[in-house]
C-alpha cells in the first residue's frame, strides 16, 4: 500500500485505485516536489496487480525501483511479470540526445536495413547487460545459460521525433502491448503516469501540442480501462510565462482530479513539508452533474504532509506531530 | 539524533578513486572540493547529477567553486572536461589552486605545522582578547573557562561551519620524502583534499591531469562560419550518417556541439555505462572493469548562457540540460555548471535581497538540474548588507538539493549546515511568501586567505569583540566610583561582609554590581552610534533583517556578550552587558 494516511482522502469509489477513465493532474513547485505522490499510485496499482506504464521524462528507472523497494514494491519482478512498463523519456527525448542511439550496444539492429546479419549470427555471450536498447522487434539470440538469469528486458525508449505525435504513437504501442499481455484485457485497470510534463514544454514543444498529447493520452487510456496521471510544475514564479501558464491551466482543464502540492505560505517547518490541495477538476464536475459520481465521493480539501524515509504522513491542517 | 555512520573500509575499496558512498541512500558521491558544499549536498555530489551554480555579480566566487570542483578532480585523477566561452579554459585550468601544505613542504621545512586559516584566525582572536583583557599569554587557557555562567561551559561550542578533517600532513610528508611520483592507491586518495587559495596548481599536477578543454567561443566561431571542421569531431567510424546527425549538421548550434563534445568524451573515456565506443563490438562484461580502476568524468561548464553563448531559442539550453542529464545518469560523471543568472532577472528582481531573485528562465533551468545554489556576494549587492556582516563575503542560497533514489533529499538527513531543513530545498518562496528560509539555516560564505567556506550566517556580536572589550576596560581600571557603588550594592545583600569573604557571597555581590555598573555605563560607553543592527528586533522583523539573522550564537568561545540594545537609554534592560569582573575574564553569556 502506498501512504496509508493519504488513502482516505483519495476518491473512494475504486479505492485504493482511481476510477477508470479519469485523469489526475498533480502540480507541484520546486520547493515541494510532488514526485512522492507518483510513488503512491505506482505502488498502489502494482499491489493491486494492475498494469502500470510509467513514462520517465525526468526520473530514471533506478530511482523508481529504489523508492519502490522502500515502499515495499518490487518493480523488477513487476516488469518481468509484465505488469509494469517503464518508458525511458530521458536519454533520447530531444534531438540533442538523439545521437545517443548510435552508441548503444545493439547486437541486432532494429532498423530494416539489417546489413549486420553477420554480427547477429555470431553469438555474443554478453547480451544480458542491462543496457537500454530499443528491443521492440529485436530478436536476440540469447545463450541458454544466460536466459536462465535473464533480467527484465531493458526499458523502452522514447526517441526523438520532431512532432509529439511520434511520442503518442510510441506510447500507444506500448500501452496496447501491455494491455494485450493480460489474459483478460478489460478486467485489469491500467495507469499511465507521465512523471514530468514540464519537460516536454522545456524541450521546445509548444504548449498547444503538449496539451493535445495529454488529451489524446487521456482518451487512449480511457479505452483501456485506465487512468492518466501527470505531474506538472506550477511554480508561482513561472506564471508570468504564457506557455507555462497555459500548460498548467490547460492540464487542469482536462483533469478530473487535481492535487496541488506546494509549500506552506508561512514558510517551512520541520514537521510540515507542505500542503496538498485536493481539488475537483472540470471533468469531475461534469460527471457529478451527470450523476456519475456519488455525493461526497471526494471532498475537496487541503491537507498538510510530511515526507518520511519510507512513508508520507498526510494530516489535516494543524494536526502535525509538532503541534499535537 | 546521530546520523553519522562510520564508513566501512571494505565498501570503500570497491569504489572509484575519490568517491564515497552516501550514508543515507548508498549513492556514490564525489566531492566538490569544498567540504561545506559537500555537506549541503548531503555528503557530496552524487554521480550522474548536475549542479547549477548561479553566479554572483561583479565577483567570481561562482567560478571559484567550479575551480574547486575541477581541482578535486585532478587530485583524484579524474577526467576533467572544461567548457568555457568567456574565459579560455586553459586559463581556468592554469589558475587552479594548489594543495594546502604541498608548497610549504617543498619550499621550507614546516613539518607538522597546520597553518589553517581557521586556527590562525582563532589564535589571533584569542590573542587580541588576551591583550584587551590586559592578561598575559598564559591566560589563554583561563580564557575559555566560564566562572559566572559556568553552567554554559558544558555546552558544545558554537560552530557555524563544517570542519574539514585535518589534513594528513604526516602522510604527505612521507610522500614528499619519497619519490612523490607514485600515484596513490584509490583508497588513499582523499575524498576532499584541502586546497590553498594562495598557491597555484603545480606544473607537475597540471601535466598529469587528464583534461579536455573545450572553448565554446571557438566552437561558436566554427558554428557561425559553417565550418565543416565539426564533422571531424563527431565520431565518424560508424558511417551511420543517420537522420539525427544529418539534422544536426543542417542546423548547427552551439549547445548541440558542446553536448556532442561531452558525449564524445564520455564515450571515448568509457565513462558511460550504456553508450559504448564501438556498439558493434560485444560490450565488456559488467564486472570486468573493476570499479576501483574506474575514474570519474567531471564536467565543468563556466558561465553557460552568458552573452557569448548565442542560441536561437531559450529552449536550446533546456534541451541541452535535459540531454546532459540523460547522458550523465548512465555515466560515471557529474557536472557543475555556473550561469550568470543575474543577467536574466528583471530589474527589481535582480536587486531584491530576498530569495525571489530567480527569474522564470533560471527557474526552469533549475527544474532540469539536480541541484541548484545561488551565490550572492556583498560586493555586488546594491544594498549595504555588507556593513552589518563584515565577517562574510556574501550569502549562499540553496535552491535545490539532489533527491535521488529516495523520497527525501539525503542532505535533510545528513547536512549539518542545512540542519532543521524541512525540505532540503530552501528555494525561493512563492511570489507571496516573504521568507526564503524554509526552516533552513541562512548560509553565508567567507573567502579566507586560503580557502572558501560556507557557514551558517549569523550577525557578529554588536560592535565586535574588540570594542566590547575596550569599553569594559575602564570599568575595572578606574574603580573609584565603581567601588563605592559596589559597596552600596553589597550592603543591600544580606551579608555585608568584607570583600575577602567567602567566594559565593562575593560572587553574588559581584554579580549585582556588574549589573548596575553595566547599566550605568550604558549611557556613556555603549551609546556609540556605530550603525549596529538591533538584534532584538530581528526575530520579529521581516525582510532583510530576518534574513541576516542566523542562529543566535549558542555559546561563543571566550567572553562575548552579544549586544542586545544599542542604546543605554533602555535602562530597564535586564541583560547584563559584558563587564570584566575582578579577575574574571569572562562575562555573561547572553541569549
Amino acid at each position: 500500500m502506498g501512504y496509508a494516511s493519504l488513502e482516505p482522502h483519495l476518491p473512494s469509489s475504486h479505492a485504493p485505485l482511481l476510477p477508470p477513465g479519469t485523469f489526475l493532474s498533480i502540480s507541484d513547485t520546486q520547493a515541494s516536489d510532488g514526485n512522492f505522490l507518483l510513488h503512491h499510485f505506482i505502488s498502489n496499482y502494482l499491489k493491486a496487480d494492475q498494469n502500470v506504464v510509467l513514462v520517465g521524462l525526468a526520473g530514471i528507472l533506478v530511482h523508481y525501483t529504489m523508492v519502490g523497494r522502500k515502499l515495499g514494491v518490487n518493480l523488477a519482478t513487476a516488469r518481468t511479470k509484465g505488469n509494469f512498463q517503464f518508458v525511458d523519456g530521458l536519454t533520447q527525448l530531444t534531438d540533442y540526445a538523439a545521437p545517443n542511439k548510435e552508441y548503444l550496444a545493439k547486437p541486432a539492429e532494429p532498423k530494416p536495413s539489417s546489413t549486420t546479419t553477420t554480427t547477429t549470427a555470431t553469438p555474443s555471450p554478453t547480451t544480458t547487460t542491462t543496457t537500454t536498447t530499443t528491443t521492440v522487434g529485436a530478436r536476440i539470440a540469447r545463450p541458454a545459460a544466460a536466459a536462465a538469469a535473464t533480467p527484465p528486458a531493458p526499458p523502452k525508449v522514447l526517441s526523438y521525433g520532431p512532432k509529439l505525435v511520434d511520442l503518442y504513437r510510441a506510447l500507444e504501442e506500448i500501452i496496447q502491448d501491455t494491455a494485450s499481455k493480460t489474459t483478460r484485457p478489460f478486467q485489469k485497470q491500467l495507469v499511465l503516469i507521465l512523471d514530468d510534463l514540464s519537460v516536454l514544454l522545456n524541450c521546445g514543444w509548444p504548449c498547444r501540442d503538449v496539451l493535445a498529447l495529454v488529451r489524446y493520452l487521456k482518451l487512449l487510456v480511457a479505452k483501456f480501462n485506465g487512468t492518466l496521471i501527470t505531474l506538472v510544475h506550477a511554480d508561482g514564479l513561472l506564471a508570468e510565462e504564457v506557455s507555462q501558464d497555459g500548460l498548467v491551466k490547460g492540464v487542469f482543464y482536462e483533469a478530473d482530479y487535481i492535487i496541488d502540492v506546494r509549500g506552506l505560505d508561512s514558510g517551512g517547518s520541520r514537521d510540515v513539508h507542505g500542503q496538498l490541495s485536493l481539488l475537483h477538476g472540470p471533468g469531475y464536475l461534469l460527471r457529478q452533474r451527470a450523476g456519475q459520481v456519488k455525493e461526497n465521493e471526494w471532498p475537496a480539501l487541503t491537507l498538510h504532509y510530511k515526507i518520511l524515509d519510507n512513508n508520507v504522513e498526510v494530516f489535516a491542517k494543524g494536526y502535525s506531530s509538532g503541534v499535537l | 539524533m546521530s546520523s553519522f555512520k562510520k564508513r566501512v573500509p571494505s565498501a570503500q575499496a570497491t569504489l572509484p578513486a575519490g568517491c564515497r558512498l552516501s550514508a543515507y541512500n548508498g549513492q556514490v558521491l564525489i566531492s566538490t572540493g569544498v567540504p561545506s558544499l559537500d555537506d549541503i549536498l548531503g555528503g557530496g555530489l552524487p554521480l550522474g547529477t548536475i549542479l547549477l551554480i548561479q553566479e554572483d555579480r561583479q565577483t567570481s566566487y561562482g567560478q571559484l567553486l567550479l575551480k574547486y570542483f575541477l581541482r578535486q578532480g585532478i587530485v583524484a585523477g579524474d577526467k576533467c572536461l572544461v567548457v568555457s566561452g568567456d574565459e579560455s579554459p586553459e586559463a581556468i585550468v592554469r589558475s587552479l589552486m594548489g594543495i594546502a601544505g604541498e608548497e610549504s613542504l617543498e619550499s621550507q621545512v614546516q613539518s607538522g605545522v597546520d597553518n589553517r586559516d581557521d586556527e590562525d584566525e582563532a589564535r589571533r582572536e584569542r590573542r587580541k582578547k588576551a591583550a584587551a583583557a590586559g592578561g598575559t599569554e598564559d591566560e589563554d587557557s583561563e580564557q575559555d573557562r566560564l566562572t559566572i555562567a559556568w553552567r554554559y561551559s558544558g555546552l558544545k561550542k558554537f560552530e557555524s561551519g563544517v570542519g574539514a578533517r585535518p589534513p594528513a600532513i604526516s602522510s604527505r610528508v612521507n610522500k614528499a620524502g619519497s619519490t612523490t611520483e607514485p600515484a596513490l592507491t584509490p583508497s588513499q586518495i582523499p575524498f576532499c583534499e584541502q586546497f590553498d587559495l594562495t598557491t597555484r596548481i603545480s606544473a607537475k599536477a597540471l601535466e598529469s591531469a587528464d583534461t579536455t578543454l573545450v572553448d565554446s567561443g571557438e566552437l561558436q566561431k566554427a558554428v557561425q562560419t559553417g565550418d565543416s571542421d565539426l564533422e571531424d569531431d563527431s565520431d565518424d567510424d560508424f558511417s551511420t550518417s543517420g537522420s539525427a546527425s544529418a539534422v544536426g549538421k543542417n542546423q548547427p548550434d552551439l549547445y548541440r556541439n558542446v553536448l556532442d563534445k561531452i558525449r564524445e568524451t564520455l564515450i571515448q573515456g568509457g565513462f558511460s555505462t550504456t553508450l559504448l565506443k564501438d556498439p558493434s563490438a560485444p560490450p565488456p562484461a559488467p564486472g570486468a572493469a573493476g570499479l576501483a580502476e574506474r575514474h570519474i568524468c567531471r564536467i565543468g561548464i563556466n558561465s553557460i548562457a552568458s552573452p557569448s553563448w548565442r542560441s536561437k531559442t531559450p529552449h536550446d539550453l533546456y534541451k541541452f540540460l535535459h540531454a546532459l542529464r540523460g547522458l550523465l545518469r548512465f555515466s560515471f560523471g557529474a557536472a557543475v555548471i555556473t550561469i550568470p543568472a543575474h543577467l536574466y532577472g528583471t530589474i527589481d528582481q535582480r536587486h531584491a535581497t530576498d530569495g525571489s531573485t530567480t527569474s522564470p528562465y533560471i527557474h526552469r533551468l533549475e527544474q532540469l538540474c539536480d541541484a541548484s545554489v545561488r551565490i550572492e556576494s556583498f560586493a555586488g549587492a546594491q544594498t549595504n548588507v555588507s556593513s552589518a556582516a563584515s565577517a562574510y563575503h556574501g550569502l549562499f542560497h540553496v535552491h535545490k538539493v539532489p533527491v535521488l533514489n529516495a523520497l527525501i533529499p539525503s542532505s535533510t538527513k545528513l547536512s549539518v549546515l542545512l540542519d532543521g531543513a524541512a525540505k532540503g530545498s530552501g528555494g525561493p518562496g512563492q511570489s507571496g511568501s516573504g521568507g526564503s528560509s524554509k526552516g533552513v539555516n541562512n548560509l553565508g560564505f567567507k573567502v579566507r586567505r586560503k580557502r572558501f567556506a560556507i557557514e551558517t550566517f549569523h550577525l557578529p556580536p554588536e560592535g565586535g569583540v574588540g570594542q566590547r572589550r575596550t569599553s569594559a576596560e575602564p570599568s575595572s581600571g578606574s574603580s573609584s566610583p565603581l567601588s563605592e557603588r559596589k559597596k552600596s550594592s553589597s550592603t543591600k545583600s544580606s551579608n555585608p561582609g568584607p570583600a575577602t569573604g567567602s567566594f559565593k557571597k562575593a560572587d553574588s555581590s559581584e554579580e549585582g554590581s556588574v549589573q548596575s555598573r553595566a547599566r550605568s555605563l550604558g549611557g556613556s560607553s555603549f551609546n556609540k552610534p556605530s550603525g549596529q543592527v538591533d538584534v532584538h528586533s530581528v526575530p520579529g522583523a521581516s525582510g532583510m533583517a530576518r534574513k541576516m539573522m542566523g542562529l543566535p550564537p549558542k555559546g561563543i568561545q571566550g567572553a562575548v556578550a552579544s549586544g542586545c540594545s544599542t542604546g543605554g537609554s533602555e535602562a530597564g534592560h535586564k541583560h547584563n552587558h559584558g563587564g570584566a569582573g575582578s579577575g574574571a575574564n569572562s562575562s555573561l553569556l547572553d541569549f
